[in-house]
């Protein structure tokens, strides 16, 4: 079996600080409406709204060099449509920027950009520079004295790399400059490099299956609600209109997006691009940062694989495809692992019908499997448990929640996987009948698996909604499915001794059985 | 946690995240000038003039040169750069050479620059040189400004009207 050094690396100071605060927001707002959980998904959603409103904008807009700020400006004076539109369109915007950052940080504090998560990490890069330069170009586009300051801007930062020059600043310096064909390609180009954003997003989730873009139905309408509410409240309207002959004292800049000229300002240009470029190169490397010993892949053994496809349908990354047969069993397609596709989490192991672990066969050998943690040497941990503590409760754990190992109590058994979807339900059976007084399995919870589906698999398995399904009749007050995540061990300890004390009184089960 | 607690507290914290979304899409102001200050702005784009003059080949020369490319004057691309040296109030505050884009350094010569200045009358020299084979310059302007706090004074380079221009 492998160490736990392999299968889990101690979490970071970060990492335990995003955990703390999930587990209070878990407590507020629910673990399934928890906006922390949902970062990326509520960006997602915030890019739509920009969108939906922008399509509307786009209608309205002037492309003409003269007509661009009254077509903008006039707006406003439509409080109830183009007034809450153009709103929304700006704080949409700022949301989508807020809640990007937030994602990535959250993601780079839970340690989830190396290895098979690398794709991920380093396709979101490019989509920080492409909501940049589309949120920096729409303010261009309003052509009001903020406008001119984010043209300024990106005039000096642009100018000062090799091939562009001074000489670009020339074309919107004076109002002769400025032609009504600047305008069309500023639309042009805020438009395509949203539309680059779409695309970007796509390639950002090729490798996240069922990939979670649509944030949970209270979340989506308390997040419009609120956009809504700041509309009216606060109404996203033009400055004065751009006047090339002078200057105001000061610009009440968006900070989500322009932030980067007062950057510059107290650099150089030639110092935001050193700045900005490290800054996406450190982005970059960053996966491949952590030395962390990767745990091998799950392989497949074709002699006990039937081409069914569940471990398929329930990777949460994409790594098993369905192959053609290549051993000319009768079956026609066979499961196949991409090596650097998979976590190594062993959810397949639990969909697999071969993991069932009353297979009367010497060495028990499943379809698909962990090399490091193979479900032989589960059936062997729990064999040997039960057979020197018969009557105990069997607690499987996940290594990314609860610490099972911290729960040591006479009379249970303890033993930590990857994922909690990696145990087959089959499992649960199995210890019933070997002496286990009860089965509890400990999962993170629908919502908080570190490898996405795993509590939802577990839940549904354990529920007989999703195959390999527990048998109706072994659902009771024996097998329990708690949720716990990392930190809250004690909570856990309380739950599983209020459960052995309930079914030991008496027969009745308690209330929170599968 | 009771739903009655609950609820104002998410009340809050989405209240709060429309705080932060709508405070910094307009705050803080951030500043570009000083009270009472103008802003000065040099921006040119302008062509030096060739660095070595076009020379005329002799007929041995042409002789040697394959038909199709037999012309009869050289010119070298080469392009001087151009140096600008502005003073405010007889101290210098751009005294820089800008040299010519291309690889063949045979592009306009570009040039930008802004720096806040007090508003208030001032003098301007303007000095520019687009051709290395001059000692000191070719062009020199002076101009009494008197700035308004707030203006931008832009110094150009228009051939067509003058040379140096300041808007």
């Amino acid at each position: 079996m492998a160490p736990a050094s392999l299968r889990k690396s101690p979490p970071s100071v970060a990492g335990r600080a995003v955990r703390a605060l999930d587990r209070r927001a878990d407590a507020l707002f629910g673990e399934g409406s928890n906006p922390l959980r949902q970062l990326g998904a509520l960006a997602v959603w915030m890019f739509w709204v920009v969108l939906g409103t922008g399509a509307y904008l786009y209608i309205v807009f002037d492309t003409s060099a003269s007509g661009a700020y009254s077509s903008i400006d006039t707006l406003s004076t439509q409080p109830w449509l183009g007034g809450l539109i153009r709103s929304l369109h700006r704080y949409a915007s700022d949301g989508f920027a807020l809640l990007t950052a937030l994602h990535v940080i959250r993601e780079w504090a839970l340690g989830k950009y190396s290895g098979f998560r690398w794709f991920s990490w380093v396709s979101g890069v490019p989509l920080l520079w492409l909501a940049l330069a589309s949120g920096l170009i729409g303010y261009w586009l309003v052509a009001d004295t903020r406008a001119l300051f984010v043209a300024t801007g990106i005039g000096e930062w642009v100018g000062a790399m090799p091939g562009f020059g001074a000489g670009l600043m020339r074309n919107f310096i004076t109002v002769e400059a400025v032609s009504d064909r600047l305008f069309s390609l500023l639309i042009f180009l805020h438009i395509g490099t949203a539309l680059f954003i779409l695309l970007g997003l796509w390639i950002h989730l090729q490798r996240i299956v069922r990939a979670a873009t649509q944030p949970a139905r209270p979340t989506t309408l308390f997040t419009a609600g609120t956009l809504l509410a700041l509309c009216l409240v606060l109404p996203g309207l033009s400055e004065a209109p751009a006047d090339f002959s002078r200057i105001p004292l000061s610009v009440p800049i968006d900070w989500f997006y322009a932030g980067v000229f007062p950057l510059m300002q107290l650099t150089s240009p030639i110092g935001l691009w050193i700045l900005a470029i490290a800054g996406s190169v450190l982005l970059l490397v960053l996966p491949w940062s952590r030395r962390t010993p990767r745990p091998a892949p799950a392989v497949v053994d074709l002699a006990n694989c039937n081409g069914c496809g569940r471990c398929f349908d329930d990777c949460p990354y994409g790594a098993v495809v369905m192959a053609p047969r290549l051993d000319g069993r009768r079956h026609s397609v066979q499961a196949v692992v991409q090596s650097d596709l998979c976590a190594s989490c062993g959810i397949c192991v639990g969909a697999c019908p071969s993991s069932t672990p009353f297979r009367s066969v010497q060495q028990l050998v499943t379809g698909i499997d962990l090399p490091d943690l193979p479900l032989s040497g589960v059936r062997d941990q729990v064999q040997a448990a039960l057979l020197s503590h018969p009557g105990a409760t069997i607690v499987f754990g996940c290594d990314h929640g609860a610490d099972v190992s911290q729960l040591d109590a006479p009379g249970r058994i303890n033993l930590s996987l990857p994922c909690s979807g990696m145990l087959p339900p089959s499992f649960t059976e199995f210890a019933l009948r070997h002496g286990a007084a009860r089965v509890v399995i400990a999962s993170c919870g629908e919502h908080a698996c570190s490898y996405r589906l795993g509590g939802q698999w577990t839940h549904d398995r354990l529920l007989g909604l999703r195959e390999p399904a527990l048998r109706e009749r072994e659902r009771g007050a024996q097998v329990q499915l708690l949720h716990a995540q990392k930190g809250q061990e004690a909570q856990l300890h309380n739950q599983l001794i209020e459960i052995e004390t309930t079914q030991r009184a008496s027969a009745t089960p308690p209330s929170h059985h599968v | 946690m009771s739903k009655f607690v609950r609820y104002p507290i998410q009340a809050f914290l989405y209240a709060l995240f429309a705080l932060v979304v709508g405070y910094f899409s307009t705050s803080p102001r951030y500043h570009l000038l000083n009270e009472g200050e103008g802003l000065l702005r040099l921006s040119l784009q302008h062509p030096g003039k060739l660095l070595v003059e076009c020379r005329q080949r002799s007929a041995e020369e042409l002789a040697k040169m394959p038909p199709n490319m037999r012309t009869s004057a050289e010119c070298p691309r080469a392009r001087s750069p151009v140096a600008v040296r502005v003073e405010l109030d007889g101290k210098p505050i751009i005294d820089d050479s800008f040299a010519p884009a291309g690889l063949s350094k045979d592009g306009a010569s570009a040039a930008y620059r802004r720096m806040p200045i007090p508003s208030g009358e001032h003098q301007l020299h303007v000095r520019i040189n687009d051709d290395k084979k001059v000692q000191g310059y070719t062009h020199d302007r002076a101009f009494a400004l008197n700035v308004k706090p707030g203006q931008i004074v832009l110094i150009d380079f228009q051939p067509e009207l003058g040379g140096v221009v300041v808007r």
